[in-house]
């Protein structure tokens, strides 16, 4: 990835650690964008060095206020623990030193009878990388406006999908599909000069064989709401 | 059309030569054709983050700041009273490089807001040092933080920024390279030598690990700016004066990335090692636990 100057001189964030704090805090709030909605339950992984330290980096804090919608430099952060027990999100924490990568977390979510089980990692210096939705292998790292389509791999989906977005007159940087198996879940990864609507979003839902749809925004412009 | 994208300091010399540009320049085009921002907004973006730095060196000299663990208890401020007319360092600028880097990673440790660079707990760097020159540099201070990218980004795709990867070597050590090379071009210096600030600064940070008390951010971390903030400074002395870097920035990045890979990991921001793992360290969490 090409990082941008304010990868580098930034995030603008509450700390202490921007690859313990501020980087779970943006793997958080993806995982609520891909979910859809702050979830009623969350049980989070963290391995590599988070195992040991993430209670003093405050990993957990910026884990919850991720989930909840909050950016990185929301002063709200400090105290987000108590934010996610009133609103019903029920955090559990596992340190898990069998996670592969350098500074993985493993984030599995639930809303009503949705269920995600997302892999990250943080990169250093606030920057992100998603490895793995649910079954399916992906390499996100939140630079442009990205469109997940989960889908079942069946013939025609992926060219409907493109379809609906061709017809905005939005231009596709950048696609890619994975799936877990053949004829099993899908995901397709399109990556977008500007946003989608809301209503371009519904189309892309109610195709045949899609299963679910989420827009990302582009992780810094996401994060720091100051921008 | 020129390619502004670099992987390594000779390959950003090299578009500094051939466009006749600062380093401040060429990467702020490089942003302009990566990712379609003008160069006014890069600019003007940049002036807003330096304004979040002043905010830090703020905050962290209020007498009453102080973080959770109660491991930070306004140290700026302490050594700003003290030592307002200096015991040793007796150039103000100089005085004023350490209180307020000190001051800028207190914020981070207090749980205020900070802008990571690249990371937080390496944030009082660049803050510090700035904020302590502005008055003799001026608008510069945007072009500083411009070519401390730069630096930053060269680091980021040869090496690491994060001291769970490589060790303090890549939080602080990086922060101080960025942080000497910005301060070498704000000062006139031209960007071969912006690049040997780079490389002296961190040539003389490696080895460093990251060991941090109860696996929190503050201590050696929040001191270690101060120190580190020096250190840069030196190395943008040195440069400036013709002092070069035997080893050149690129090398001395690819030895910091097979010394971060040879460092074990109890010493890399686990806590699980160092100092974190000292009797007096020890003591106090107990002390702490009992105390609830
Ligand atoms: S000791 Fe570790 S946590 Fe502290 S500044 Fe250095 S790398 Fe960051």
């Amino acid at each position: 990835m090409e990082p941008s100057i304010f990868d580098i001189i930034g995030p603008v964030m509450v700390g202490p650690s921007s690859s313990h704090t501020a980087a779970c805090v943006r793997i958080g709030r993806c995982v609520r964008s891909i979910l859809g909605a702050v979830p009623t339950k969350a049980t989070v992984h963290f391995g590599g060095s988070f195992a040991t330290t993430y209670r003093g980096h405050g990993s957990d804090r910026a884990m919850a206020a991720g989930l909840l919608g909050m950016g990185p430099d929301d002063p709200a952060i400090n105290e987000s623990l108590e934010a996610a027990r009133q609103r019903g999100l029920e955090l559990q924490i596992v340190a898990d030193a069998t996670l592969p990568g350098q500074l993985p977390v493993r984030v599995i979510v639930e809303h009503g009878d949705k269920r995600l089980d997302v892999l990250a990692e943080s990169l250093g210096g606030g920057m992100i990388a998603i490895r793995r939705i649910n079954d399916v292998q992906v390499d996100l790292q939140g630079e442009g406006f990205t469109v997940l389509v989960e889908h079942v791999d069946h013939p025609g989906v992926i060219a409907h999908a493109c379809g609906v977005i061709g017809e905005t007159g939005i231009n596709i940087g950048s696609t890619t599909c994975r799936r877990s198996e053949k004829g099993g879940k899908a995901l397709l990864v399109l990556e977008l000069d500007q946003p989608v609507g809301e209503a371009v979003l519904g189309k892309l839902a109610s195709l045949e064989d899609v299963t679910g749809v989420a827009l990302l925004a582009p992780m810094a412009e996401a994060s720091d709401t100051g921008v | 059309m020129t390619d502004y994208r670099f992987e390594s300091a000779v390959q950003l010399l090299t578009l500094c030569h051939e466009c006749g540009l600062p380093i401040s320049e060429v990467v702020a085009l490089r942003e302009e054709q990566l990712f379609g921002r003008h160069v006014q907004d890069t600019r003007r973006e940049t002036c807003r983050r330096y304004k979040v730095m002043k905010s830090m060196v703020e905050e962290g000299l209020r007498d009453d700041i102080h973080s959770r663990s109660g491991l930070t208890q306004a140290p700026a401020r302490k050594y700003y009273e003290s030592a307002s007319s200096g015991t040793v360092l007796r150039d103000p600028v100089l005085r004023n490089v350490l209180a307020y880097a000190i001051a800028a990673n207190s914020c981070n440790a207090c749980g205020g807001r900070i802008v990571a660079s690249p990371t937080a707990g390496s944030s009082g760097i660049l803050a510090g040092v700035l904020a302590a020159f502005e008055e003799r540099i001026g608008k510069k201070v945007v072009d500083a933080i411009l070519t401390a990218s730069a630096v930053g980004i060269i680091a980021h795709k040869r090496a690491f920024l994060s001291g769970a990867r490589g060790g303090c070597q890549a939080e602080i050590g990086v922060s101080a390279a960025m942080t000497a090379a910005g301060l070498a071009e704000a000062l006139g210096g031209e960007p071969c030598q912006c690049l040997n600030a780079a490389a002296l600064a961190l040539k003389n940070a490696l080895g460093l690990t990251c060991d941090p008390v109860g696996g929190l951010v503050e201590v050696p971390c929040v001191k270690r700016n101060g120190f580190f903030a020096v250190h840069a400074c030196v190395a943008a002395e040195l440069s400036l004066a013709g002092i070069g870097s035997f080893i050149p920035f690129d090398e001395v990045l690819d030895v910091m990335r097979q010394t971060g890979e040879m460092m074990s990991q109890a010493l890399r921001e686990t806590g699980l090692a160092g100092l974190a793992k000292t009797a007096t360290a020890k003591e106090y969490f107990k002390q702490a636990e009992k105390d609830g």
